[in-house]
């Protein structure tokens, strides 16, 4: 998974201020941007493999400020989340946590990345990309700009 | 039911209004959010197709304290009333934890009332769910309308559970959160404990 400094420390920044105090921006922005890239990764199923080998890159991005059982744990809480109160309510809750344009750009180019992951990114994925896009007032050009980028 | 969110150290639960349209359960909702702090709620969502229209936000009571040590996030979810979103009735009650049913005081809407509640009894089966058994309140709303029923017609048809149940008038945000306590007091000692 090849994350760009800036998303490193962006996702450093989140997990420390997550295990500070849960509550804050950027332990928001850091939560909420997981779970949009859990929604686009997981549109075509995640398999075991492919959670352990996100969970790892994960923890490595954030200095095993948040480790990798965690990181595999919030996977399986998410799962719940998504059974309970719906995919498309989810990712529409969690993008209206990402209000600020940078926010948002590190967002989606984030999820992209995670959905990337294993070298090949479904239909499936894209459409939910696309999905994300819209909410964030990004036509579907964009989109697929930016993903052919990060290819 | 409720789901953990070990990340953040929260206990979810997922609070659905059910009743028939036009009878006051997005103004429920409304007035919750309107009324919560910001750094509490999230942001009202309404999702919207042609033959789906859900309404929803989250948000985490500060006077709650914690259960188990973790803090409590509520999930308010509606539906409309209209017969024609009955496939969104029916998803949305999945996973719920407990059930607020809204009822319209009027007279003239008695015959809607005992068809939603009797749709939420259906739907709640089909989900694999039983009304007796789940956490669930009852809300007369619009007791400020002219017409109300008694207390006791009202109870007689929509409450053979004896579940707690409130008096409202939502417009003035008179018994909203008086309704939602006392959904959170009976949802609240089932949470899921979080595991070490």
């Amino acid at each position: 998974m090849r994350l760009s400094e800036e998303t490193e420390a962006w996702l450093r920044a989140g997990a420390e201020a997550t295990m500070a105090e849960p509550t804050n921006g950027a332990s928001r922005h850091f939560l909420a941007g997981l779970e949009l890239a859990y929604l686009v990764a997981s549109a075509d199923g995640l398999a075991e493999s492919e959670r352990e080998v996100l969970a790892q890159a994960l923890a490595e991005a954030t200095g095993d400020v948040v480790d990798q059982a965690s990181f595999a744990r919030h996977f399986r809480d998410l799962d719940e989340a998504v059974a309970m109160l719906g995919r498309r309510e989810r990712l529409s809750a969690a993008a209206a946590e990402v209000d600020d344009p940078h926010q948002r750009d590190l967002a989606l180019r984030f999820a992209a990345v995670v959905a990337m992951a294993d070298q090949h990114l479904d239909p499936s994925e894209l459409a939910v990309l696309e999905q994300l896009g819209a909410l964030f007032e990004w036509p579907p050009a964009k989109v697929h700009a930016m993903v052919e980028e990060l290819r | 039911m409720s789901f953990i969110n070990h990340l953040s150290k929260e206990i979810n639960c997922k609070i659905v209004y059910y009743g028939p349209g036009l009878c006051g359960k997005t103004t429920n909702l409304q007035w919750v959010h309107e009324k919560t702090k910001p750094e509490s709620k999230g942001k009202m969502i309404t999702l919207a197709t042609e033959t789906e229209r859900t309404l929803f936000f989250d948000f985490m009571p500060l006077d709650l304290g914690t259960v188990h040590g973790y803090k409590v996030r509520f999930h308010l979810y509606t539906v409309p009333g209209q017969v024609f979103y009955d496939a969104s009735r029916k998803l949305i009650l999945k996973g719920a934890d407990g059930v607020i049913f809204v009822a319209d005081s009027q007279e003239s809407r008695m015959e809607a009332n005992i068809e939603s509640f009797e749709n939420l009894g259906r739907n709640l089966v089909d989900n694999d769910l039983e009304l007796a058994k789940l956490a669930h309140v009852i809300q007369y709303n619009k007791r400020d309308a002219p017409e109300a029923a008694s207390l006791e017609s009202l109870r007689g048809l929509l409450n053979p559970n004896r579940a707690p149940e409130f008096e409202a008038a939502a417009r003035s945000g008179q018994g909203v959160f008086e309704t939602l306590k006392g959904l959170a007091k009976l949802v609240l000692p089932r949470l899921s404990k979080p595991a070490p």
